[in-house]
């Protein structure tokens, strides 16, 4: 399965310990009294998307939230559940198993990955296209802001709307708002069944053809895939092909069987290579999926954002980049990810900062460095690629959270 | 010049409030021209209100900016005078949101009402706070696609509105409330400054700010365009009528439909007395006898329609159900949501006021509270009709009553705030998709710390310092409940 997080360029060197509380009061007394001595506090959970960010430059602690690893309350019937944030998603989903229930995040590393570093961190996964995104799933949250002061937003009901929505706000806000300690979910009854259908683009206006058309068709795929480079390929889709097409389908049996049948004959108006047989990936093949960003060997690994349309133009310009580049695009929504074999020749600052976020930009979207094992420019451009976000509002936000910022100071987009 | 032509065709006094600077209306008469500012008594009390008529403040002017680069010179102008402003869509929302407390300047953005923009490939519109939220899905006629928040006001309130206030409706239990369709908002500080929040994609880098500017009641910014995400419609619907003779079988079966893994698209309760309102009203053929009946929509795939169908009317049997109604054909499912969706105005049969509330609880303890409404209505001598999005546990109780009765509306008061204490001894929460407003202030301190207020405060003083921009919304101050009125305002009858 390749190793459980993204490789590691994160320095540690500045933080001189890690803490690891037991319960949200103690952690909370922890930030408190980091906020009166103003050292910086590094929120942690399962590290495996630790990499993600600058590296840590001012002496600080690390602080653990696996030590919040408690179910807080599990009304079934009600389709929610509370726990602390430093449970792991794969313990998460077993406890809602054990109900035929399930929260549909796709991570990688779900045994070590914690729920709050998944909210922390944003990270949406194949079907988010059709269970909606993290955010949607979360509808209460309690959290420690930069001073040690306990706040709770939501609730635990389905539907809610007093006061400032703090769910939304502290997703992807990477721990430097506030440390996320107990969280309410909704989830969602496991379908009856599941299904994958596989094709062949020969080329991406082809594959252009299918996901519009795909957009245009009443069937309801969960997820929608498109790979392209030999080591996005997994087992068992054919190496050698440039580019595949995967669609997901959820639901009663005979909804996933009518919908395999009408992707097929879609496929073959389309004209396009479908996978000989079995025609349906085997069962663990989306769990293989799913580890795609974390497997070792990356040069760079990246994360972006299109309006899904236009994916089909930009990638070429990836591949211009580095040719070997391997993509995973949850292409239903425009998102994608970027494994390269090799640093480019022409440097990030050309080939990432003025060329590939600069296309990103110009489209309404965003291309973030996730991973740089071996630490090549660094910097914040690089890292983060601009962006057309107002900076100067998400700093005046991060000073009334954070008026000391002491919370992962210097790691993400505030200076 | 501007101003030469407001001399040719008004007496400036009759632009001079008393409470405002001299020199902003013809400021605002500069931006906006003569044809976009109301400052006549008359004419101003028609912005007094919104759907909560209990509390009640005139504007001290009304502008109406038709482009965000007026609404953005607008709000210097305020900022400058230091004048309090208040963004208003079409007035329905139901917790005085847009309640002009303090008197000052009130933006309507109706003039505000283009669909920019209708992508269908990637299922996104760009449109202006003031679409009336049903225009966009008849634009999208004929596309497939469809704007999924579907609140009962969707013929009048605006799409700006809906984010102020986070708008929910009946199909939002499958299909989640205005946030979980909200992409970007371009809005105006309130300094003045033009921002975008995120935009035509589904993710940006750091801190969701666009969620968290949806349901702020307009007190961080005025949104000024919206980018809204599409859903495809459904291959097929099967909406069907389950008739109960006690409320608690009706209640029982949502909580064995929910519990059994269905989530059905829509699941709306109506009891007996909105029924008889709504059978006056439009002759459907409810059934008069009944105690309760469900509106429940299952929608997807035809090839599974028909085996979810079967499976909600087994489980309504087995409560109870004394029978299941299917819709026939396309123009009943019309009909009967129609019925629905018009219930709020049905109620004028019934009674000369009415006051909804706006509850949730757990699925699982809607027969309870169902009960203890019962319980309190008779205490109060005040009847109370429900009709509400049951599969949410969003309870919408209607209190009727006559607003020019004092004795009536504190009565009406009392048992809405006996209610709503009930939702939250239910571990659930006073609006599920009305808002705060002014009507709910007091009630933040019993769902949150003092803490909590503090820092949902701090998060509002980042983006709006003065508090200049919807100042009494949402939050209680230190010393009262928020609702600190700044000359002259009126109850309804209190």
């Amino acid at each position: 399965m390749g190793s459980t997080r993204l490789e590691s360029s994160f320095d540690q060197r500045p933080i001189s310990a890690t803490l690891r509380p037991a319960d949200a009061r103690e952690l909370a007394g922890v930030v408190a009294g980091a906020f009166g001595e103003a050292t910086a506090v590094y929120p942690m959970g399962g590290e495996t998307s630790i990499d993600f960010g600058l590296p840590a430059s001012r002496p600080g602690v690390g602080l653990s939230t696996t030590g919040l690893d408690r179910v807080i309350d599990y009304p079934a019937r009600d389709m929610t559940i509370t726990v602390e944030s430093g449970v792991r998603l794969a313990d998460l989903n077993a406890v809602l198993g054990a109900e035929r229930q399930e929260v549909p995040w796709d991570v990688p590393a779900a045994a070590l990955a914690t729920v709050g570093g998944i909210i922390a961190t944003n990270f949406n996964g194949a079907r988010r296209y059709g269970c909606g995104a993290i955010r949607d799933h979360l509808i209460g949250v309690t959290a420690v802001d930069g001073r040690g002061v306990t706040f709770h937003g939501g609730g635990r009901v389905v539907k809610n709307v007093a006061g400032y929505d703090f769910c939304k706000l502290l997703c992807g806000s990477l721990g430097t708002l506030a440390i996320i300690t107990q969280v309410t979910l909704k989830v969602r009854p496991l379908p009856e069944k599941r299904g994958w259908a596989a094709v062949y683009p020969d080329s991406l206006p082809q594959a252009e053809e299918l996901l519009a058309a795909l957009e245009h068709d009443p069937i309801t795929p969960t997820a929608i895939e498109l790979l392209g480079g030999r080591e996005a390929m997994v087992a068992p889709l054919d190496p050698d092909r440039p580019l595949a097409i995967l669609v997901m389908f959820e639901g009663m049996d005979c909804e996933v069987d009518w919908s395999l049948g009408r992707l097929r004959e879609m496929v073959g108006r389309l004209r396009i290579r479908q996978l000989d047989a079995p025609f349906t990936v085997p069962h663990d093949f989306h769990e293989r999926l799913v580890e795609f960003p974390a497997r070792g060997g990356a040069a760079i690994v990246a994360r972006g954002c299109l309006p899904p349309g236009q994916l089909a133009g930009f990638l070429p310009k990836v591949w211009q980049v580095d040719p070997d580049c391997a993509l995973q695009a949850h292409a239903g929504n425009g998102l994608f990810m970027l494994r390269m074999a090799r640093i480019p020749s022409t440097g990030l600052s050309r080939s990432f900062v003025a060329f590939l976020q600069a296309e990103a930009r110009a489209h309404h979207g965003s291309l973030v460095i996730l991973s740089n094992p071996a630490g090549v420019e660094v910097t914040r451009q690089s890292t983060f690629g601009g962006g057309n976000a107002p900076y100067h509002v998400l700093e005046s936000v991060k000073r009334q959270f954070d008026p000391a910022n002491i919370l992962n100071p210097g790691r993400f987009l505030y200076p | 010049m501007t101003f030469l032509i407001i001399e040719q065709t008004f007496h400036l006094d009759f632009f001079m409030p008393q409470n405002l600077p001299t020199t902003l209306v013809p400021e605002l008469l500069r931006i906006v021209g003569v044809e976009g500012v109301l400052a006549a008594r008359a004419d101003l009390m028609v912005y007094e209100c919104d759907g909560f008529v209990i509390e009640k403040n005139s504007p001290d002017v009304v502008v109406f900016p038709t482009c965000t680069e007026q609404v953005a010179r607008v709000v210097r102008c305020c900022r400058d005078a230091g004048v309090p402003f208040v963004p208003r869509g079409a007035g329905t929302s139901l917790a005085g949101g847009c309640l002009p407390v303090g008197g000052g300047v009130m933006i309507v953005l109706t003039r505000m009402k283009q669909i920019l923009e209708i992508n269908t490939r990637d299922r996104y519109a760009v449109v202006q706070p003031g679409v009336v939220n049903i225009w966009l899905t008849q634009a999208l006629r004929g596309t497939g696609l469809h704007y999924a928040p579907d609140p009962s006001s969707q013929g009048a309130c605006t799409i700006g509105g809906n984010v102020a206030t986070n708008s929910g409706g009946p199909h939002t239990l499958k299909y989640g409330v205005t946030v979980n369709h909200v992409l970007g908002v371009e809005c105006v500080l309130p300094d003045g400054e033009i921002v975008c929040l995120g935009g035509p994609v589904d993710e940006s880098p750091g801190c969701d700010l666009v969620g968290a500017m949806v349901g702020s009641e307009g007190t961080l910014a005025i949104v000024t365009k919206i980018w809204v995400r599409l859903t495809k419609n459904p291959q097929g619907y099967r909406t069907m009528l389950g008739v109960f003779d006690s409320v608690d079988d009706a209640t029982n079966a949502i909580s064995a439909i929910i519990g059994h893994g269905i989530v059905p698209a829509a699941l709306e309760m109506l009891d007996q007395g909105i029924i008889v309102a709504l059978e006056a009203a439009f002759q459907f053929g409810f059934p008069l006898d009944a105690s309760a009946v469900l509106l429940i929509e299952v929608d997807g795939l035809e090839v599974g329609l028909d085996a979810q169908q079967q499976q909600i009317v087994e489980l309504c049997r087995q409560q109870g159900a004394r029978e299941v109604r299917l819709a026939r054909d396309a123009a009943e499912r019309a009909r009967l949501w129609k019925c629905r969706k018009q219930a709020f105005g049905a109620i004028g049969r019934l009674s000369p006021s009415y006051c909804t509330q706006d509850g949730v609880v757990p699925r699982t303890q809607l027969p309870h509270i169902l009960r203890r409404i019962t319980e309190i209505g008779n205490r109060h001598r005040i009847r109370i009709v429900n009709v509400f999005h049951a599969g949410d546990g969003n309870i919408h109780p209607i209190l009727l009553f006559d607003e020019r009765d004092p004795e009536q509306v504190q009565r009406v008061l009392q048992a809405s705030n006996e209610i709503l204490e009930d939702c939250l001894a239910c571990g659930g929460s006073v609006t599920g998709e009305h808002g705060i407003g002014v009507e709910k202030i007091g009630f933040m301190r019993r769902m949150f710390t003092a803490d909590s207020l503090d820092v949902m405060a701090r998060f509002r003083s980042a983006l709006n310092p003065d508090n200049q921009l919807s100042p009494g919304k949402m939050l209680p101050t230190a010393a009262g409940c928020g609702l600190e009125m700044k000359g002259s305002h009126r109850k309804a009858a209190v």
